[in-house]
């Protein structure tokens, strides 16, 4: 294996599993939140469920991005081979995901639990607990919009 | 199309046809009920707490008495169930019916309380069954506790305590047997007898070893015969128990009765809340409330063909913010929802939803964007939302989704993307389609190969939803009579932004004279926020206030780029797919390689069909909440809500 393959593996590896713990974090966080609700009121678990899954989006992003710089550098199904630079440039293309990823995964699952009060208190008004939590995931796309664009500006390098 | 017209509304009738007229009221359900000026004019109210307490305690046995047979004998009912269609000939119930019905309940009341009065006895039958367990080796009766001369006491050492060291202890007391009946590592169980003379001395040895004896009462049988009296009593309860259970779940024929009961009630309370709102006088009452003006007429006539009455009905005053009703075609109506939960309009706003459904469907399906999701919200919200299997008010949301799923299969032909690249992808696995040949092509873009473009394009959407949104602002301010506010701060921001989008596609496309006029128009903008924008503020204020103005363009910006999801959800949804043909088709073209790919295929599609559908829900109303409502909503009028038959388990029908 070259060096350009082994950075460009590394990035594809940060990319879904550092965004991966930010969305894990932020699902727990909120899961456990939502499971003290749904003790007394069961009939609000599928209100409680949007909350719950929101924070698992960074790690979707994650996912994608690893998945493009596999297919650009061949592992699954692509062609060329990646040089040292162009693997060095697919780790940094992992990054933006990886960190802000994991920020607001975090952040949006503490967003959510405080949503599940909301719900808990009154849940005719879930939907601004909902919008609140979109407010985080912004920053979570930007990330991704700036792996995605660098991902696919790479082979032209 | 829009925010319909209210009348306010005044029916004057008389106290002997009270009954007839609300409940005529009652099944048509167009009047929102007020509270009638009762001081005002000198007149009474009729409190009907006390009955309304009544109804809402039958309610709740009624609900108990469900509930009880639901435990015993579910009822087995589909996801999608409706309420029961029912003759409206039961509004009213007879009375001999009522009182059957309740004691009906009130029998299942009491056999689930003798149930739980059995189980509170088996569980102190277990108690003492634990806490003789030591002693089942004892053969005489524990009650037994002396002869003629000697003291005999059965008990508990703490801790473990072999024969010996029990033996040790007990050395200076004379004339003392003990046996040991059973031991464990926290008690050892003992049974002494010692002679009368040496009682006392048994005392000491007692305080110093802590030797406990029993604290339940002592019976007169060996502990084993004792334990055999409690099991079978034990046994005895729960057969009873089952014999209630089985007298519970005959009443699964009742549940009917008890579900139209429970509705009859909730109808007469809420007849009873609404007469409160009533002015009255001996003979005559008085009601207010709003109706749409379309229903005025028809209401009219009835009641007066009727009865004898007097109405009159006018539009609202202008210090009167009368209730909001949403009138809207087929196409735009299911989104009203949308609007309903973010706020309902006050009397200054237009009904945004037209607009909003536009937009709204437009973006919902650049998110989702697959052909083959599309499809089957198209085809599984039809069946929900435009058949019989549901009922009316609950078909809106799957309407929504319905036109929301012809929006996603819009955007997947556009993108080229049917369950992701599932056709080409099983094409080159199974039958050998060369990797250069592509059989389903994008009608637009590739999303992933023209990304930026797509970047571009989504923003260049949020533009127009965000000058549409001004464009609204403007108009309300105009309408208000506000014309420096609406040229001054609503004119001049679209000036910029449309500068903006000049300058932006002067770039986009090389054009010089577009680059000049956009740059020319938002100077010129700009320019009218700084002169303009302190003007409502005095002295200093004037000059800052028109600079601090300019300063929301960070907030324009950051609007502008939020709509930067539209094409980040639409890539994840494509890739998302791919990847699972990727997984799917990784077995090769054999047999176990095909049940893996259908396996695969199905659970991957339908964790990616559930996550990106609700991500694409949730933000496109961000979009629409965030973005579009702020830029001109004021919202916090009240949603009309007229007094109409609403019922738990039937739908009255005629």
């Amino acid at each position: 294996m070259s060096l350009g393959l082994f950075l460009a593996v590394l990035g594809a590896a940060l990319a879904v599993s550092v965004a991966g713990i930010g969305s894990a974090k932020g699902v727990g966080i909120a899961s456990e939140a939502a499971a003290g609700v749904v003790v007394d009121d069961p009939s609000k678990f599928g209100k409680l469920l949007v909350l719950q899954l929101l924070p698992g989006t960074q790690g979707l992003y994650g996912l994608i991005i690893a998945v493009m710089i596999m297919i650009n550098t061949g592992i699954l199904g692509g062609s060329a081979p990646a040089s040292a630079a162009q693997g060095m440039a697919y780790l940094g293309a992992g990054i933006p995901i990886a960190i802000g990823g994991l920020f607001s995964g975090m952040a949006q699952g503490r967003v959510c639990a405080s949503g599940v009060n909301i719900i808990a208190k009154k849940p005719e008004e879930s939907s601004k607990a909902i919008v609140s939590a979109s407010l985080v995931e912004i920053y979570a796309l930007l990330s991704f919009i700036v792996s995605f664009l660098i991902v696919i500006a790479i082979p032209a390098m | 199309m829009a925010i319909l017209e209210m009348k306010h509304i005044t029916i004057v009738g008389l106290q002997h046809e009270r009954k007839p007229i609300i409940e005529l009221l009652h099944k048509a359900g167009a009047v929102q009920i007020e509270d009638a000026d009762a001081a005002g004019r000198g007149l009474d109210r009729k409190d009907n707490s006390k009955s309304i307490a009544k109804f809402d305690a039958y309610m709740s046995e009624c609900t108990k008495a469900l509930e009880i047979i639901n435990k015993y004998a579910p009822e087995s009912k589909g996801l999608f169930s409706s309420r029961e269609k029912t003759d409206i000939s039961n509004y009213t119930l007879p009375s001999q019916q009522i009182e059957k019905t309740l004691n009906d309940c009130r029998a299942l009341s009491s056999l689930a309380g003798r149930i739980a009065e059995h189980k509170e006895d088996i569980n102190r039958i277990d108690v003492k069954v634990n806490a003789l367990s030591p002693y089942l080796m004892l053969d005489v009766p524990m009650k037994c506790t002396e002869s003629k001369s000697t003291v005999f006491m059965a008990g508990l050492l703490p801790g473990e305590w072999s024969g010996e060291r029990i033996a040790q202890s007990l050395e200076g007391i004379e004339r003392v047997s003990y046996e040991v009946l059973s031991g464990d590592k926290l008690n050892t169980a003992v049974w002494i007898a010692v002679h009368k003379s040496e009682r006392e001395k048994l005392l000491g040895w007692r305080k110093e070893t802590g030797f406990s004896q029993p604290q339940f009462s002592l019976s007169h049988r060996t502990p084993k015969d004792k334990v055999r009296v409690l099991t079978e009593a034990k046994q005895k309860l729960e057969s009873e128990i089952g014999g209630f259970e089985e007298e519970i779940k005959k009443y699964d024929t009742k549940r009917e009765a008890i579900e139209m009961l429970y509705d009859y009630l909730e109808l007469r309370r809420d007849k009873y809340r609404e007469i409160q709102k009533f002015a009255m006088t001996k003979n005559t009452f008085i009601i207010e409330g709003w109706i749409s003006a379309g229903e005025c007429e028809p209401l009219k006539k009835r009641l007066d063909s009727e009865f004898t009455v007097y109405i009159e009905a006018r539009a609202p005053y202008d210090d009167e913010e009368p209730p909001v009703r949403f009138k809207n075609p087929a196409l735009i109506s299911p989104v009203e929802d949308i609007t309903r939960t973010y706020a309902m309009p006050s009397k200054h706003d237009i009904d945004p939803n037209p607009i909003m459904a536009i937009f709204y469907y437009i973006f919902f399906g650049m998110m989702f964007s697959d052909a083959g999701y599309g499809l089957i919200m198209v085809i599984g919200c039809y069946i929900l939302g435009f058949t019989n299997k549901l009922e009316k008010k609950k078909r809106s949301f799957f309407k929504m989704f319905f036109w929301c799923g012809v929006s996603t299969a819009f955007w997947g032909i556009m993108y080229g993307s049917f369950f992701g690249d599932a056709v080409d992808k099983i094409a080159q696995t199974f039958f050998g389609l060369p990797q250069t040949v592509q059989l389903i092509k994008p009608l637009w873009i590739n999303p992933q190969k023209e990304a930026l473009l797509l970047l571009i394009v989504s923003i260049a959407f949020g533009m127009v939803q965000i000058l549409v949104g001004l464009g609204i602002k403007f108009h309300m301010n105009w309408r208000r009579g506000l014309y420096s506010d609406a040229v001054l701060d609503v004119g001049m921001w679209m000036l910029v932004l449309l500068g903006a989008c000049v300058l932006g596609g002067g770039m986009g496309f090389g054009i010089g004279i577009l680059k000049n006029v956009g740059a020319a128009m938002m100077i010129a903008g700009a320019a009218g926020l700084v002169l303009t924008g302190g003007r409502k503020k005095k002295g200093i204020g004037k000059v800052f206030g028109g600079v601090a103005s300019l300063y929301d363009i960070t907030s324009y910006v950051s609007d502008a780029l939020s709509y930067s999801r539209l094409m980040a959800l639409g890539l994840a949804t494509g890739v998302i797919a791919q990847v699972v043909n990727i997984l799917g088709t990784m077995g090769g073209k054999s047999v176990g390689g095909v049940i893996m790919f259908v396996l695969i295929f199905i659970i991957g599609h339908a964790i990616n069909f559930g996550l990106n559908v609700l991500g694409a829900y949730v933000h496109t109303n961000r979009l629409q909440y965030v973005e579009f409502y702020s830029k001109f909503y004021e919202g916090g009028g009240e949603a009309f809500a007229p007094f109409e038959m609403e019922t738990k388990y039937h739908r009255f029908t005629d």
